[in-house]
């Protein structure tokens, strides 16, 4: 702790309590308060990282977060910056980006070495023969790219993540004076008001100030106002009224009525050779590092100014305790007579009409060169001169943080009498206070904020007469105090690099002001497409501390005007933030069934099918499959869609929804139904039951439930039709009982007659099996005499039970999906999207039984079937068979010399046969029974004989029996 | 009754005693070590063993109870058929979308102008389904659909109920917004529901029964991230008592 200033009253840290931490395997003792960025600065250690691409030393700059200067890997999470992220005891803070250690990283050659071959865009220009080894290329590229690593264990990289989203009246984003003020005024009129800080503490610029006590004062005066105040949380972007701000594990998604950008400005760094050595920092940065955390940023600083900034915090500094060896400013006659007097008082030199050219050192800076500028702000290179320094604390002006306004569609125009972009063309939801309005000073950002609040909550009918009238009065002042000359001082970028030297336009990707030109003598001449070839603004730090370099740079080298250069907007996130939270908590909805529990008991290989978990089979696939050929299998198929139909003309509905008829569907009757689109394309398949004269309860495939009754749901809107339609897909369970001894099972537990003369094929019958009001429905799926008994869930366990129990007796099992597949398939019953795609039409998937064209009324994809129907099939759903066992595998080529002609659709070895049973899409002329057709199977060539009747009971004699 | 297979109050004796109604939760509250209650012909969670813990959730942070128990139909119809229907049955309120309205412990809640779900505590569920039918046998017809086993439904009960929701839905749920009786179907966790403010800071989140244990899973999740936890039907009941008794 060698490098503490005095205690001083702004400072946050409690020198009572000391913490440690590690760095790098070293241990650091910081003080409670600290940052890890100011803790290890105060430790001696001045370089934090290595930059991107040129692997050059590092130090804190901004000390704000604003830079990437200082982004370092705390307890395995990598790109958490140093100065801003709390000190914790224990943590473990290691450098990022440098092989083999931060002292002595090997990957610096590239910039002492590698210029020829790493100009901008170099990726697109080298690397590129011979192409076959491109492949090699990126494996290195990628290895030697990117900030940092994640954890190799998927257990290390998860962290609990929440979304949370807060609707306000106002949503103030920036805790700056002006900021506070907005919040404040909004609040008090009555609004519900959410402000969001990036910093730990509210206060902006004025914490490290004289004004720091005030600052404190107006945070509590917001919080006693009742304004929720998220800090630190840093807003990432505008989505349409939508802002998200990432606070510690929380991503909080605001969407307010108005919104108040009080964003503020960001300082600007000045360019010269070596303008990124440690030891080079902001003005600012090197003022909260010494106030805030009573840190000597150096023992001897340069204050390079381009404005009056400079010579304020010259002033800081030396109050501070920091010896100031000169001020360097850019301004030849500028600058206000009061500072310069001042500076004077205090025995500071100022050398006006001065630049830096160049910051000396070889891993921090021991000094700078120094020369006189000409009008345009050229070096002279007679004038050179050295200052010894440790530190060079320097300001090119401000930039308003215009991103988020950007990205909320205002604009910016160039406004040359305060040297910076300001917004423009703000929507009429947003207000805009404080410096990034351009009302700076602190006074005039108060009222500005006042007033923007004030116009806020006033624009939601909330305030009265009186506060409408004492708004016009602060706007009339606030006009007044903002009036006045422009600030003094143009900030001017000084390019004076030696042939050698590196003078850097963006820290981030390490594009240096030469790389500049180089583009832009390339061609890439419009700032669009600069930011693209050289990554200029396109890294961590968005382009806070290189964006107006590379506008200003542009428009010297092009002769355009800063206006015409214009400006890129920053895509969201505005801010670093970690892809988890983006994220947010990992939700996985899943439908279950009432006896999804008793799956899990039995030993079923649970699966997703659709938004559903099912079981996909018990174990032993075979014996489940001869179980419902011998004895009794019992699958759940509660995930089928259910709706109920009902309606005086609820017949007339589904005879336009579906091919063929239904209102002459007799009461207690079933029959199956294709779903068809315009374009008589099948788009889902089930049963469809009538309750009642009015009623009628239609099954859907599991995972069409949803779109079903959606398309129902848009037909009944169109035709007006008196009826109504209830989803009770998830209300219903279901459960098939197959098999020969089905029969027998059931009649045990029914008072209902079970017999094939009162309970026939395709019957549905109400009654209570077990005490549970059921609707039982005689169809067979999987080929053998079945019913589906549909119930409601909370009684479903019951049932689930009481079947297991009572077949016990005839051997019966619980069978899985892949088991069900088996069966369906020896009976050529299709599935939907599986055995049809989104060209597929009954006529021609082996179902021209089911349309009935001599339906006197229209019905959905009539007249695309009838054109179908006069053209002839073109290909057709066939079954085949293979002798020898070989199961293709689904999706596998139907060829005829070689060349691709259809496609298996499904495929499986039936244990009931002893032999491959498959379906296919083939040309029609291939559509006969006995034709072999050859199937290309991953470079097997499968004969397999057509077969067009189901291969298992072709004559439903089991099914009816 | 036309559609018997649907409600579970169907249920009748075979070879013993009727079989009693299960929640969609139970077995996530079983795991939980649920003591189960039976109310209705239901089995309910009473408590969880520590019912003075779940008493402090509701009152300091959040509890969350299962009452997917509760009886739910579904009138649906010509708009004003069903106006008619509520008003005869509901002593004369008029819905209005948004907000429901709770007459003789049913709250009535519009889903559409021609759609009403009818929520009752569980014992009243046949009457209230044999009235509804009564309601609707002459004139246009109107369907009468039972929805207590097709939705699930979860109590969200203290302080920290609306962070809770605030987790998994981006409904405006502040107390001047979301009024007492606010009913509002929106996307909640990603998946369908609707909720409803019974009063203070007690909600009734509705959702499809096949996302229950899902649902369930995520807002125990939510609530013990915020302090809180799951509670049984008796905290609930104390809790409406406390509440009468203050009014
Ligand atoms: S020094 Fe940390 S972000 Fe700039």
């Amino acid at each position: 702790m060698s490098e503490r200033l005095p205690p001083n009253p702004r400072e946050r840290i409690n020198r009572a309590r000391t913490i440690n931490f590690s760095f790098d395997g070293k241990d650091v003792e910081a003080y409670d308060g600290d940052t890890i960025g100011s803790a290890l600065h105060a430790s001696g250690q001045k370089v934090l990282s290595r930059s991107f691409k040129y692997h050059r030393p590092r130090g804190l700059l901004c000390c704000a977060g604003q830079c990437p200067n200082c982004l370092v890997d705390v307890d395995g999470s990598p790109g958490v910056r140093a100065c801003t992220e709390p000190v914790r005891a224990g943590i473990k803070v290691t450098h990022m980006n440098a092989k083999p250690s931060l002292d002595f990283d090997v990957m610096r050659a590239t910039d002492l070495f590698g210029k020829p071959f790493t100009p901008p865009g170099f990726y697109y220009k080298t690397f590129i023969r011979p192409r076959r080894l491109w492949p090699l290329y990126e494996k290195v590229l990628r290895n030697a790219a990117g900030l940092g690593r994640l954890a190799k264990r998927q257990a290390d990289r998860e962290w609990r993540t929440e979304y949370r989203r807060r609707r306000a009246d106002v949503l103030v984003v920036g805790g700056g004076v002006a900021g506070m003020a907005a919040a404040l005024r909004a609040a008090e009129l009555g609004a519900d008001v959410v402000l969001m800080d990036d910093g730990p503490e509210l206060g902006g610029a004025m914490l490290a100030g004289q004004d720091a006590d005030s600052a404190k004062e107006l945070a509590e005066s917001i919080r006693a106002a009742g304004v929720e105040v998220l800090a630190p949380a840093a807003a990432l972007g505008f989505f349409d009224g939508l802002v998200p701000a990432w606070q510690g594990n929380t991503l909080h998604q605001v969407r307010a009525d108005r919104h108040i950008a009080a964003t503020g400005s960001i300082e600007q760094p000045l360019i010269f050779d070596g303008n990124d050595l440690p030891g080079v920092m902001l003005c600012s940065g090197a003022e909260r590092l010494a106030s805030l955390y009573g840190v000597r940023p150096g023992e001897t600083a340069v204050v390079a100014t381009t404005t009056d900034r400079g010579l304020e915090s010259a002033l800081a500094l030396q109050e501070a305790g920091i010896e100031v060896a000169g001020v360097v400013d850019a301004r030849a006659g500028d600058g206000s007579e009061e500072l310069l007097g001042a500076l004077a008082a205090a025995g500071i030199s100022v050398h006006r009409g001065t630049g830096v050219v160049k910051a000396f050192g070889r891993k921090h800076v021991r000094g700078v060169v120094v020369a006189d500028l000409d009008d345009e702000g050229r070096p002279d290179p007679a004038s050179k001169r050295g200052i010894d320094c440790d530190l060079v604390a320097v300001s090119g002006g401000t930039m308003p943080a215009t991103s988020l306004l950007l990205q909320a569609g205002a604009k910016a125009r160039w406004d040359e009498a305060s040297g910076s972009y300001l917004p423009d063309g703000v929507p009429s939801d947003i207000r805009v206070a404080g410096a990034v309005a351009g009302h700076e000073p602190r006074n005039c950002a108060a009222k500005s904020g006042a007033v923007a609040g004030a116009e806020a909550a006033l624009s939601l009918g909330l305030g009265s007469e009186e506060d409408r009238a004492r708004l016009q009065a602060d706007r009339a002042s606030l006009l007044r105090e903002t009036e006045g000359p422009a600030p003094a001082g143009q900030a001017r970028t000084q390019d004076a690099g030696s042939r050698n030297g590196k003078c850097f336009a963006c820290l981030c990707e390490d594009v240096t002001t030469k790389d500049i030109d180089y583009a832009i003598e390339e061609g890439f001449d419009s700032l669009e497409l600069l930011k693209r070839y050289t990554t200029v603004t396109m890294g961590p730090c968005q382009g806070r501390m290189c964006q107006l370099a590379s506008i200003r740079q542009m428009s010297e080298d092009t002769g355009a005007s800063i206006e015409e250069v214009g400006l890129t907007t920053a895509r969201p996130p505005w801010s670093t933030v970690p892809m988890g939270v983006l994220a947010g908590r990992p939700f996985e909805p899943a439908k279950r069934s009432a006896v999804h529990g008793r799956h899990r008991e039995l030993g079923g290989n649970v699966m997703w099918a659709g938004d559903w978990r099912r079981a996909y089979d018990y174990g032993d696939v075979r014996a489940e499959t001869m179980a419902v050929h011998e004895g009794a299998g019992l699958i759940d198929v509660s995930t089928l869609g259910k709706l109920v139909v009902s309606g005086p003309e609820a017949g007339a509905f589904l005879n336009l929804l579906y091919p063929n008829r239904f209102d002459n569907l007799k009461p207690g009757r079933i029959r199956y139904g294709v779903l068809g689109d315009d374009a008589g394309r099948i788009t889902d398949d089930g049963t469809i039951c009538r309750l009642d004269e009015n009623s009628f309860y239609v099954t859907t495939t599991s995972s069409g439930a949803d779109a079903v009754e959606s398309w129902f749901s848009w037909w009944l809107a169109e035709w007006k039709l008196d009826v109504q339609l209830t989803d009770v897909s998830q209300g219903l369970s279901a459960f098939n009982l197959a098999g020969p001894r089905s029969r027998e099972i059931l009649s045990g537990l029914t008072e209902l007659d079970c017999s094939n003369d009162s309970f026939a094929y395709l019957d549905g019958k109400r009654a209570n099996v077990v005490g549970v009001p059921c609707l039982m429905l005689r169809i067979g799926f999987v080929g053998e005499l079945g019913y589906e008994l549909h119930c409601p869930g909370p009684l479903a366990e019951h049932l689930w039970d009481s079947l297991l129990e009572a077949g016990a007796a005839h051997e019966i099992r619980p069978f899985g999906l892949e088991p069900q597949r088996i069966l369906r398939l020896q009976k050529m019953h299709i599935l939907v999207g599986q055995d049809t795609d989104a060209e597929s039409n009954p006529l021609e998937a082996a179902m021209p039984w089911i349309v009935k064209f001599e339906k006197e009324e229209d019905f959905i994809g009539r007249w695309a079937l009838e054109a179908v129907a006069e053209r002839g099939a073109e290909n057709k759903l066939i079954g085949f068979t293979i002798e020898n066992g070989t199961v293709p595998t689904e999706g596998a080529a139907v060829v005829v010399d070689g060349q691709p002609v259809g496609l298996v659709t499904s495929s499986r070895f039936s244990p009931k046969l002893e032999r491959s049973i498959g379906m296919a899409w083939v040309p029609a002329a291939l559509a006969e029974d006995g034709t072999t057709i050859t199937v290309s199977d991953e470079g097997r060539q499968i004969s397999a004989a057509v077969q067009t009747a189901p291969f298992y009971d072709p004559d439903q004699e089991l099914l009816r029996g | 009754m036309s559609f018997e297979f649907l409600a579970p109050d169907a249920a009748s004796a075979f070879s013993g005693a009727a079989p009693a109604a299960r929640s969609p939760i139970e077995w996530a509250q079983r795991d939980a070590g649920a003591q189960f209650t039976e109310r209705a012909g239901w089995r309910v969670v009473a408590d969880y063993g520590e019912l003075a813990k779940e008493a402090t959730a509701c009152r300091e942070t959040v509890g969350v109870a299962d009452r997917s128990h509760l009886g739910k139909v579904e009138l649906q119809g010509d708009p004003g058929v069903v106006a008619a229907a509520v008003s005869q049955l509901a002593r004369g309120a008029a819905l209005q979308l948004g907000t429901a309205t709770l007459v003789d412990e049913v709250w009535w809640c519009p889903i559409t102008a021609g759609r009403v779900l009818a929520i009752t505590p569980p014992e009243a569920t046949g009457q209230l389904r044999a009235e509804l039918e009564a309601a609707v046998s002459e004139g246009p017809f109107a369907s009468v659909v039972e929805l207590t086993a097709a939705l699930g439904s979860n109590a969200v009960v203290g302080p920290q109920a609306r962070e809770t929701f605030a987790r998994v839905c981006a409904l405006d749920m502040r107390p001047d917004r979301f009024l007492e009786g606010a009913f509002a179907p929106v996307s909640v966790a990603r998946t369908p529901g609707m909720i409803l403010r019974e009063r203070g800071d007690q909600f009734l989140h509705l959702f499809g029964s096949g996302y229950a244990q899902y649902n369930w899973t995520v807002f125990v999740d939510a609530a013990e991230s915020l302090g809180g936890r799951a509670v049984g039907d008796e905290t609930l009941r104390a809790g409406k008592r406390e509440a009468a008794a203050r009014a």
